[in-house]
């Protein structure tokens, strides 16, 4: 075996635990996490010959996972799937409030966070998400497929809706 | 006084959060923190979130997946596998070419059948996970071999009987495409070797490997595959050994 190609699939191997990861919440099932997973990687290694060395490996990884799973989806739309619907940015300034109060926070258990990320609009669980990989707002606008000057607004929309919705959970 | 206005200093929580700020701004968001109650609590629900999304579920890919990402074995279950082969044998020949890897096959079209290497490596997957691999384990060629005796419809004769580098593990009935064919099994290091002898006629035997004494080497889904024939018979060697190392352990084996 050519050792690029190892090298390649060892550096994608590394990373298959956050892309799984990934994959589950934007998929919310396991099974479509499993598929989502599988063909990123075909794809992934189809295109390494086009990965440019010294590049972000993780940053090219999530992204291929994230144009798959739009193309899963816009097959199983012509197939009469649904979809989510386009986020609502509806009126949550009131959730940007500065005297947020958060001592609950430390006592939301694992299943409510899971809820309530699950629960947030697929784009705004994306960003949220995306940041805490640790990916910069460009590498966001870009995974996201958003201009890079929303990137920080609908940030801190999702994680002000994230606690709101946590806070409800424990009311 | 600080630098800082309070919008700015509240992208810079953030990005301190992530580890992305320089000394210089993290020392004058330090400052403003000291001095300003409304972007410390700030801080706090941001650090609060942070904290929350560390206690998240994480999902975790079962082992299964990761034994088939990491064979390659990884498919779209919407594409289909010979498309999922070609795919993997085009990226191994073009990455051996752009590496300068000289191929050992001699003819440049002759890339094997691809689902004959694929089958290959199926074979060498159910051993490898399987939770019995082997049917027999080894007390030696003299013991795996008899075994064999009204399980296959042929003598595995003049089989490697494995030496200190390469021990015999044992051996196994498997199925290659469409008959039986005995699974020889041993151990390189951390390597498993397989070596499937069959009966050949009638299986999409690569050319190069068709004459006695011709090997035909290749490779599929990360692993080499090296091929011969014996008269009627047909051997399959697979591993993840490297092609060189496997063609070595070939050269062991071939009468
Ligand atoms: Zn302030």
């Amino acid at each position: 075996m050519a050792a690029e190609e190892d090298k390649g699939l060892t550096e994608a191997l590394a990373l298959a635990e956050p892309l799984y990861d990934f994959a589950r919440y934007l998929t919310k099932s396991s099974a479509e996490a499993e598929d989502l997973l599988q063909e990123t990687f075909v794809r992934a290694l189809g295109a390494y010959d086009r990965f440019e060395p010294g590049s972000n490996m993780k940053a090219w990884l999530f992204r291929i996972l994230r144009n798959t799973f739009l193309d899963q989806r816009r097959r199983d739309k012509k197939r009469g799937g649904t979809s989510e619907l386009a986020e609502d940015m509806a009126n949550d300034d009131e959730l940007l409030r500065d005297d947020v109060e958060i001592d609950f926070l430390k006592h939301v258990v694992a299943e409510d966070i899971e809820r309530a990320l699950m629960g947030l609009p697929e784009e705004s669980r994306l960003v949220v998400l995306l940041d805490f990989e640790g990916f910069d707002e460009e590498e966001i606008a870009d995974l996201a497929g958003c201009a890079r000057g929303t990137v920080k607004s609908r940030l801190s929309r999702a994680r002000a809706r994230l606690r709101a919705s946590l806070a409800e959970y424990v009311r | 006084m600080t630098t800082l206005d309070h919008a700015r200093a509240k992208e810079l929580v953030h990005e301190n959060l992530r580890g992305r700020l320089s000394s210089h701004e993290a020392g004058e968001l330090e400052a403003h923190l000291a001095s300003c109650e409304t972007c410390r609590h700030f801080d706090s629900v941001e650090r609060a979130t942070d904290d929350v999304l560390a206690r998240r579920p994480k999902h975790a890919p079962s082992r299964e997946l990761i034994a088939k990402l990491k064979t390659r074995a990884g498919e779209p279950p919407r594409a289909s596998r010979r498309r999922a082969a070609l795919l993997y044998a085009g990226i191994a020949c073009s990455l051996a070419a752009a590496a300068g890897v000289s191929l050992v096959v001699r003819s440049a079209r002759d890339h094997g059948d691809p689902r004959f290497q694929d089958e290959a490596v199926n074979d060498h997957l159910r051993i490898l996970y399987s939770e019995h691999p082997l049917d027999i384990a080894s007390g030696g060629v003299h013991q795996v071999r008899p075994w064999f005796e009204g399980k296959v419809d042929f003598a595995p004769m003049d089989i490697f009987e494995g030496d200190d580098e390469l021990p015999m593990q044992g051996g196994a009935v498997a199925v290659f495409m469409d008959r039986k064919a005995a699974a020889f099994v041993y151990k390189r290091r951390l390597h498993v070797v397989s070596l499937f002898v069959m009966r050949k006629e009638g299986l999409p035997w690569p050319r190069s490997a068709q004459c006695d004494g011709c090997t035909f080497v290749g490779t599929a889904r990360g692993f080499t595959t090296v091929t011969w024939s014996e008269g009627e018979l047909g051997y399959v060697l697979v591993s993840d050994v490297d092609k060189n190392e496997l063609t070595a352990i070939s050269a062991k084996m071939i009468r």
